[in-house]
């Protein structure tokens, strides 16, 4: 009966020319760089729905009740104003907000509170920041949650994104800095990494007693798959296979037929329970909120989890629609009964109550990205009319529901998004003077010239290193200067644009990668290094390339020129070096025979050079001497 | 007695001394037929029956069975079946020149096979006993550019003579007549290269042991029936000839030029000395390098012990021990100082000065810029057991003053290892091109029962890789040091 009133309303809509069914989308934005908008979908106007969004942000920092307060000279908390303290989570959600708002201005100013009161500088804690500070700063405790970690770095992540590292705060540097030193703790002075690193899955605490399980709210498999893709921490197969740990948790964490997951859970899924169920951590409620919307954010922006994912919304949905869309509850067991009298947590000095919950509201309205039953609607009206003040008994949340519900409506307007680095500025537009050597690349793959040499590199910019001469380059100082492992272990193709920190004889730089097509069969690094105004003499550039073989070819060499002295690898083995006062000769040094197996392989180089023009050329030769041309050259 | 064991003594120690000079084992032959392969094994007849079998092409014994006497024969390959010339003398110098050209055949040259069997001998030439010829010294050439089989003979009595045979019998082509190609001669062959005839051909004093002039000598000529020309455009039936052999050091009498085509660029001739200074005087079989200058032959070199640049021809790059260059410290002198500040003369880098920079265990090969610096100074020394190939035995590459010696590779590279073992992956064969310049070859590769030359695969980078002779990668020179 239901159905045919849907096909029949569907029916009736589209001659209406009404709104849409509301439908998940096929591709997650990782691919596609797109939101959906979801308030428009559901027949809001943009411009209502931007001012919606607007509103509520003000609404949650800087209306009167607001919950973000700029203090001293240049910094600003987030504040869980019932518990009258400071959270790592709010703090993180500050900066994720800030950061998706384009407001550098807020985001520094809460890193910079947080750094000076709750990040530990030193000490088995070092990088970690303690979980609950009073507002004043002085620390309620000084161990983490690991959730506040996880948000930390995906915001700065997305602050290096999209403002870049150097206007004051290295954003990057410093979610790599919580990264290392996570990865520096083992657990012997009391406190580990905040992911468990043998089932890959994140911790509750990363303290040793919380390092044995897991909040099922922490889990957001995306942030990983930012991780991997920005952090540059050498870890990104690691953090992928975070994410796909964390997708498969889920699956197992959540309850086949409710939806409803566990406060707490250890890793296999199950219920991490405390003397029984008597203090309800194996229960449905504030944190685990936070679930559906993480799911819809995962869809939303991987969607690589479709079906599983679209499932668990539709029944998380079913069950609250079920216990009444106007009237259902903030806290069940799993298995969708109430909670007990003692089972049931109050929130913060309150009562024991139970309520229907804006942030709940919130996040399941958030779900309707994964649904597409005719009840998802409702969902998405529900959050639309929400307010989020006082309850009769006077309880008001103004940060947890205020928060969730502000994150809601970013999702379902489609402006919670990933943050990508801008496009790298084009640099031979930039650059003229590179316009005679070189080109900006284009989309399509490239083959070797017809002589076989290589023209698409990523040249890094030129590292400083200098030399009066070139008959210093014999092959020990080749090695040492070249081969210092840059190109090793989790080495992966960097990305145009992308900055790495470089150190040579303890002086550090910061230098860009940059992808260009070299016009002439030599790459003229000298000119790339005047042309970018970058460098002159007494450098080292490193080039990088990636070539794709469509078959096995066997017993080709690999054939160098340069000026002047170089080391080159294949997948970050050696494969040839080039020592002494080396001029640019077309097969000057060729490598031992090798295979190129089918596949992709990164080629990789280092040319070092006093005085004097720098340039290289690179090819494969067969075992005849002849160019070898049957692959393609990319740059991704 | 004593006396005779002193001498036998001292024979033994010049011979291995100046081994490079001849071949090995019991080379005595006169006259010896150009150079025969046969199932594996090097075959040559000479004079007055019988010959020299080599399994290596560089240890020659007695033991190749012609039957029929005589002088001077000549052997090649027709088909699946060799084909013989030799001549019956009339008597020599002194005697009568009625002289008869005989062939024959035989499926196989190995006196062991049951296949082993020459045809009855058939006359294809003569000479009567006082005319200007002496139907002697038979050389069998086919044309590559006809197909057609040719024989010369003669000797200084009159004219050197061709005439044409049937490849398919062996018999004189009925109807054909002889025609003079040169005078003065003897134990003339023809051979075909680069669009010339050759007419190569022995001068000088046979048969007086040390004191014999014997050289070889050439002309060409655009049709095999001549003229042929030396290099001053003199007619050989003028007694023109220049020169492709003559004495060597310690041995004498260069006779009896045979040509043997080892590969693509590779070409070795056959004669013999009548006489060895360092074997009793005995008259060897001699086995030289064919270059080929301006089309014209001329004997190459055997390779010499010594200490040498190895120096790629397609740079000109010398062959090196890759490791640290070290720079001499010698102050760079303007060329404004004092004019009357005194010369100082300085040495050159020595080991000592470098070693200690060398990694221990095995180095890379690389090829760079000949600067006569101990890591690109190769000792080069021939290693008597280890056998030889045609013409020529193997070789131990090492750096000067080490043990450190060049080896093949599995994957067939090179490297060079701490220690020399005998191993077949660091003995190496040594020939000189047609071009002059040599192909270094190693005797096995591990792991790849494929012939492999060493070879400059880019200018700096030293390799093995298959010949080829039209590539100047699979070239190099040896410069003495």
């Amino acid at each position: 009966m239901k159905r045919t009133l849907s096909l029949l309303s569907a029916a009736v809509l589209m001659i209406s020319c009404g709104p849409k069914a509301l439908i998940p989308a096929e591709e997650g934005a990782f691919q596609t760089r797109k939101y959906r908008n979801v308030f428009v979908e559901a027949g809001y106007s943009s411009a209502e729905v931007d001012a919606k969004v607007n509103q509520v942000f003000e609404e949650v920092f800087f209306g009167p009740d607001k919950v973000y307060f700029e203090v001293e000279d240049s910094l600003a908390y987030v504040s869980d104003i019932k518990n009258n303290d400071v959270r790592t989570e709010g703090m993180s959600y500050g900066m994720m907000i800030a950061v998706q708002m384009d407001r550098k201005d807020m985001f520094d100013k809460l890193f910079r509170w947080c750094k000076k009161y709750m990040q530990h500088q030193d000490g088995p804690l070092e990088g970690y920041f303690a979980w609950s500070c009073k507002v004043d700063g002085t620390r309620n405790a000084q161990g983490p949650a690991s959730d506040g970690e996880l948000y930390y770095v995906t915001a700065l992540l997305f602050a290096s994104n999209r403002w870049g590292d150097d206007t004051g705060i290295d954003y990057k540097a410093e979610a790599q800095h919580i990264l290392d030193c996570a990865f520096a703790k083992n657990g012997s002075n009391g406190y580990n990494n905040f992911i468990n690193t043998e089932h890959k899955l994140i911790t509750f605490t990363p303290d040793n007693w919380g390092y044995t399980y897991t909040d099922p709210s922490y889990h957001i498999p995306v942030f990983y798959e930012i991780w991997a893709e920005w952090a540059d921490d050498g870890r990104a197969d690691f953090w992928r296979e975070c994410a796909a740990a964390s997708r498969e948790y889920l699956h197992k964490a959540i309850h086949p037929e409710t939806g409803l997951n566990p406060d707490m859970s250890n890793y296999d899924g199950t219920i991490r329970y405390y003397n029984g169920n008597h203090f309800g951590s194996g229960n449905f409620r504030y944190d685990s909120w936070r679930v559906p919307m993480n799911i819809a954010m995962d869809y939303s922006w991987a969607c690589v989890d479709k079906e599983w994912q679209k499932d668990y919304g539709t029944r998380i949905q079913n069950f609250f629609y079920g216990q009444g869309i106007d009237t259902y509850v903030d806290q069940y067991r799993v298995d969708g009964n109430l909670p007990s009298e003692d089972e049931i947590l109050a929130a913060g000095s309150w009562t024991k109550v139970l309520r229907h919950s804006v942030g709940l509201v919130s996040t399941l309205a958030a779900a309707s990205l994964l649904t597409e039953h005719e009840i998802n609607r409702e969902y998405v009206d529900a959050l639309w009319n929400s307010e989020n003040v006082p309850y009769e008994d006077g309880y008001f949340d103004a940060y947890y529901d205020g928060l969730l519900r502000l994150f809601a409506f970013m999702h379902l307007s489609g402006k919670y998004q990933i943050i990508f680095p801008p496009e790298p500025a084009d640099l031979v537009e930039k650059y003229p003077a590179l316009a005679s050597y070189f080109s900006t690349p284009k989309a399509e793959a490239m083959q070797p010239d017809d002589q076989g040499f290589i023209r698409r590199w990523l040249l890094l910019e030129p590292i400083s290193k200098p030399n009066r001469g070139n008959t210093v380059f014999v092959d020990s100082y080749v090695r040492k200067y070249l081969d210092t492992g840059w190109n090793k272990g989790g080495f992966k193709l960097p990305k145009d644009g992308e900055k790495v920190t470089v150190e040579v004889d303890a002086v550090k730089a910061k230098l860009t990668w940059h992808a260009l097509d070299s016009k002439l069969f030599n790459v003229k690094l000298y000119r790339y290094a005047v042309g970018t105004e970058t460098g002159r003499y007494g450098i080292i550039c490193r080039a990088v390339t990636v070539i794709d073989v469509p078959e096995d070819i066997e017993n080709v060499r690999l054939a160098v020129g340069s000026n002047s002295a170089s080391m080159w690898w294949i997948d970050g083995e050696e494969a040839l070096i080039l020592s002494g006062d080396r001029r640019m000769v077309m097969d000057d040094a060729a490598s031992k025979r090798l295979t190129l197996k089918k596949g992709r392989h990164i080629l990789t180089g280092a040319v070092i050079n006093g005085p004097g023009m720098s340039d290289f050329c690179v090819r494969f030769i067969d075992e005849d001497g002849n160019p070898v041309l049957n692959y393609n050259i990319l740059n991704k | 007695m004593k006396t005779s064991l002193k001498l036998f003594i001292l024979a033994a120690s010049a011979l291995f001394t100046v081994s490079a000079f001849a071949q090995e084992g019991q080379p005595w032959i006169h006259d010896p037929s150009t150079i025969m392969e046969c199932d594996g094994k090097y075959y040559t007849f000479g004079t007055g029956g019988g010959g020299l079998i080599s399994e290596d092409g560089w240890n020659w014994y007695p033991g190749a069975v012609r039957p029929g006497g005589g002088a001077a024969p000549d052997a090649m390959k027709i088909g699946d079946r060799y084909l013989i010339a030799y001549s019956s003398t009339g008597g020599g110098l002194g005697g009568g020149h009625a002289g008869r050209i005989l062939t024959m055949w035989n499926k196989t040259l190995d006196p062991n096979s049951p296949d082993f069997e020459y045809t009855e001998a058939i006359e294809v030439a003569s000479s009567e006993v006082d005319e200007d010829c002496d139907a002697i010294d038979a050389g069998l050439f086919m044309d590559p550019q006809t197909g057609r089989l040719w024989c010369t003979y003669g000797t200084y009595f009159g004219f050197i003579r061709i005439v044409e045979l049937d490849p398919k019998t062996g018999a004189r082509v009925e109807g054909n007549e002889a025609v003079n190609i040169a005078i003065d001669c003897e134990a003339t062959t023809v051979t075909y290269r680069n669009g010339w005839y050759y007419l190569l051909g022995t001068h000088g004093t046979c048969c007086d042991g040390v004191n014999s002039t014997y050289n070889i000598v050439v002309g060409r000529s655009r049709s095999v029936t001549g003229p042929y020309l030396d290099n001053m455009g003199r007619d050989m039936l003028a007694g023109g000839g220049k020169m492709v052999i003559d004495a060597a050091d310690r041995q004498f009498g260069a006779g009896h030029f045979g040509r043997y085509v080892e590969d693509d660029g590779v070409e070795k001739m056959s004669f013999h000395w009548e006489a060895d200074l360092d074997r009793s005087g005995r008259s060897v079989l001699a086995i030289r390098p064919i270059l080929w200058v301006n089309d014209w032959p001329v004997a190459g070199d055997l390779f010499e012990d010594g200490t040498y640049e190895i120096s790629s021809v397609r740079r000109g790059y010398a062959l090196e021990l890759a490791v640290d260059f070290v720079r001499q410290q010698i102050e760079r002198k303007s060329w404004r100082v004092d004019p009357n500040e005194p010369i100082v003369v300085h040495p050159n880098q020595k080991l000592k000065d470098v070693i200690g920079t060398w990694p221990e265990g095995p180095v890379d090969a690389r090829i760079g810029d000949w600067m006569n610096r101990p890591h690109q100074r190769w000792t080069i020394t021939a290693v008597l057991e280890a056998g030889g190939y045609l013409g020529g035995q193997y070789y131990k590459i090492q750096i000067e003053g080490t043990d450190r010696t060049l080896a093949a590779t599995e994957g067939a590279e090179v490297i060079v290892v701490p220690e020399f073992t005998g191993a077949p992956e660091q003995l190496w064969r040594m020939e000189q091109l047609i071009d002059g310049s040599w192909r270094i070859m190693p005797k096995a590769v591990p792991g790849c029962d494929r012939e492999y030359v060493l070879t400059s695969i880019a200018d700096s980078t030293p390799t093995l890789a298959k010949w080829d002779f039209n590539n100047d990668n699979c070239k190099w020179n040896f410069k003495r040091k």
